[in-house]
């Protein structure tokens, strides 16, 4: 029961502070509801007995990639910005796309019938071997070959940050 | 159910009290210990004589008290609340006041993760000394500590003034620059004691090395140890690191906070002192463990034996977390009134060039070691 209303809480805080935040005009707020966002995300897995993901989630989105995103908007004139009348030509067509879209989507999941994925990780297999060893073991084993391409993926991307910044090394 | 949630909001008070005792009597102790470092005499005035005939006796107890400067903390206060509430003129009204709401929370909430004892038996329930028995306690401080700089860049930006915004931008960068340095030194620990838990970290240094010596952090990660100490003073922004708050000029992103706001970020400074001092004992000195103090009391390397009651044991515990955390705030208050300050690049170059590799080279030793010592 409480699980439910805790669940409940997260999933629409999070829904609100998401629309919030693509709604702003003013930079510096969207990215503090896209922080509260991300606190609420993380309240979801630590609903799910993933403590290790809520915690590097918290770090890892709200306390680095975030971080970087404000640098950015701090050395513009966000005032200016959102003074600004932000509007494309082609909005109408892109909101027409995008509103066709969330109606399909509306309809298969007012159709659909959900059922529960059961996966390899239990909460009683997550308590005995330990949150962070459960994410080592997916992460080492089955999933070896996607960790190590996508750190060469991020290691190019940081070489290729480099040489653009720093034409003379 | 209820008395487990009463248990909880007891260990929450206890740790808040601890804390926010250590961080008040920090401004005092930075009053006068500066003082004694540069041979004046510090704080001697705040205080009242009393004039009543019935109360005169009290006068003579009370000039000790005025001459160490005990009361200033108060006359401190006094003032920060007394003073005009106050935001800048053009700037971000409500994103200026939540900045020191936002810097001092977080400050706060990573404690709940530090154990500052071990498991409590009384009347049949075992309470770990824990607010927040964390499988991943340290990753949950880390988080915590990288939301402080939240507070930081709404400060720099909200104030509409290029000096607190260059602060700001100087602090963030110093603490992002500095928090992987942090990380980096603590997986050597990780590795060692097998566990991100804090409280089976410490648990996991009360073992002996050659049968004498405790199996602290800091003998068996010495480099760590100093990689640790100096990334986390670093994060504490205070000398020699405190370019981004130029305390001597008061130019940096609280440049234009006052009264209660400015003390918010001035006790939250102190908090993080605090926690600095928590986490390198947690991690290098034994947290709560006393050297050769096991469950049913002392048992010495060459033989004696002391018994010391459960209560006992846990009462010691308790006071030696205490006493270690106190001399690390006054280790880190030292540092900073010693030490004059970095030049920007030289931050960057210490914090990138130099800690980075060598706690990177740090975490490959250590793995060899431990891959060594499992194959012998």
């Amino acid at each position: 029961m409480a699980e439910h209303l805790f669940f409940l809480y997260f999933a629409v805080a999070a829904l609100i502070c998401g629309v919030a935040m693509v709604s702003r005009s003013n930079l510096l707020h969207a990215a503090l509801w896209m922080l509260a966002f991300f606190v609420h995300m993380a309240g979801i897995f630590l609903l799910l007995n993933a403590e290790f993901i809520a915690a590097l989630q918290v770090m890892v989105y709200a306390g680095a990639i975030l971080v970087l995103y404000l640098f950015v908007i701090m050395l513009l004139d966000v005032r200016e910005l959102a003074k600004v009348r932000q509007r494309h030509a082609s909005a109408t067509v892109a909101s027409l796309i995008a509103g066709v879209m969330g109606a399909i989507m509306v309809v298969v999941v007012a159709r659909g019938t959900f059922n529960p994925i059961h996966g390899a990780a239990t909460a009683a297999l997550l308590a005995s071997q330990g949150n962070v060893e459960s994410v080592a073991i997916a992460l080492f084993t089955t999933y070896l070959l996607p960790f190590e391409v996508a750190s060469l993926i991020l290691l190019v991307a940081m070489v290729g940050a480099i040489m653009l910044a720093k034409r003379r090394l | 159910m209820w008395i487990d949630v009463a248990i909880k909001v007891g260990l929450a008070m206890v740790m808040m009290l601890i804390v926010i005792n250590i961080a008040g009597i920090h401004s005092w102790v930075e009053r006068k210990q500066s003082a004694v470092i540069q041979d004046r005499w510090g704080a001697n005035r705040a205080g009242f004589t009393f004039r009543a005939p019935l109360l005169r006796w009290l006068n003579p107890v009370m000039r000790p008290i005025i001459y160490l400067g005990l009361l200033q903390p108060l006359a401190d206060l006094m003032k920060l609340v007394a003073k005009e509430n106050w935001s800048p003129v053009g700037g971000m009204k409500w994103l200026h006041a939540s900045a020191p709401f936002f810097y001092l929370l977080f400050a706060f909430v990573g404690f709940s993760a530090i154990p500052f004892g071990d498991t409590l038996h009384v009347a049949g329930r075992d309470i770990s000394l824990q607010v927040a028995h964390l499988n991943v306690g340290f990753v949950f401080i880390f988080a915590m500590a990288g939301l402080g700089v939240y507070g930081i860049v709404l400060s720099g930006v909200s104030s509409n003034n290029n000096y607190a915004f260059l602060g700001a931008v100087r602090a963030a960068s110093q603490m992002i620059s500095y928090e992987v340095t942090l990380g980096a030194t603590v997986i050597g620990i990780v590795m060692v004691y097998g566990s991100l838990d804090l409280q089976e970290i410490v648990r996991g240094q009360g073992a002996l090395l050659w049968g004498w010596l405790p199996k602290w952090g800091v003998f068996v990660q010495p480099l760590g140890c100093i990689l640790f100490f100096t990334a986390a003073l670093a994060e504490t922004k205070r000398i020699p690191f405190d370019l981004p708050e130029g305390e001597s000029e008061i130019i940096g992103y609280f440049t234009e906070y006052s009264g209660t706001k400015f003390g918010m970020f001035m006790l939250a400074d102190f908090v993080e002192t605090v926690m600095v001092a928590a986490l390198t004992t947690t991690l290098f000195f034994g947290g709560w463990q006393f050297p050769y103090l096991h469950a049913s009391g002392f048992v010495f390397p060459w033989g004696a034996q002391v018994a010391v009651g459960h209560y006992g044991v846990v009462a010691i515990q308790v006071i030696s977390f205490l006493i270690k955390v106190v001399l690390f705030c006054w280790l880190l208050m030292t540092i900073r009134w010693t030490l004059p300050r970095f030049r920007y690049d030289q931050l960057m170059d210490l914090g990138w060039k130099r800690m980075l590799p060598v706690s990177l080279a740090n975490i490959a030793v250590t793995g060899l070691v431990i891959l060594l010592i499992e194959a012998l």
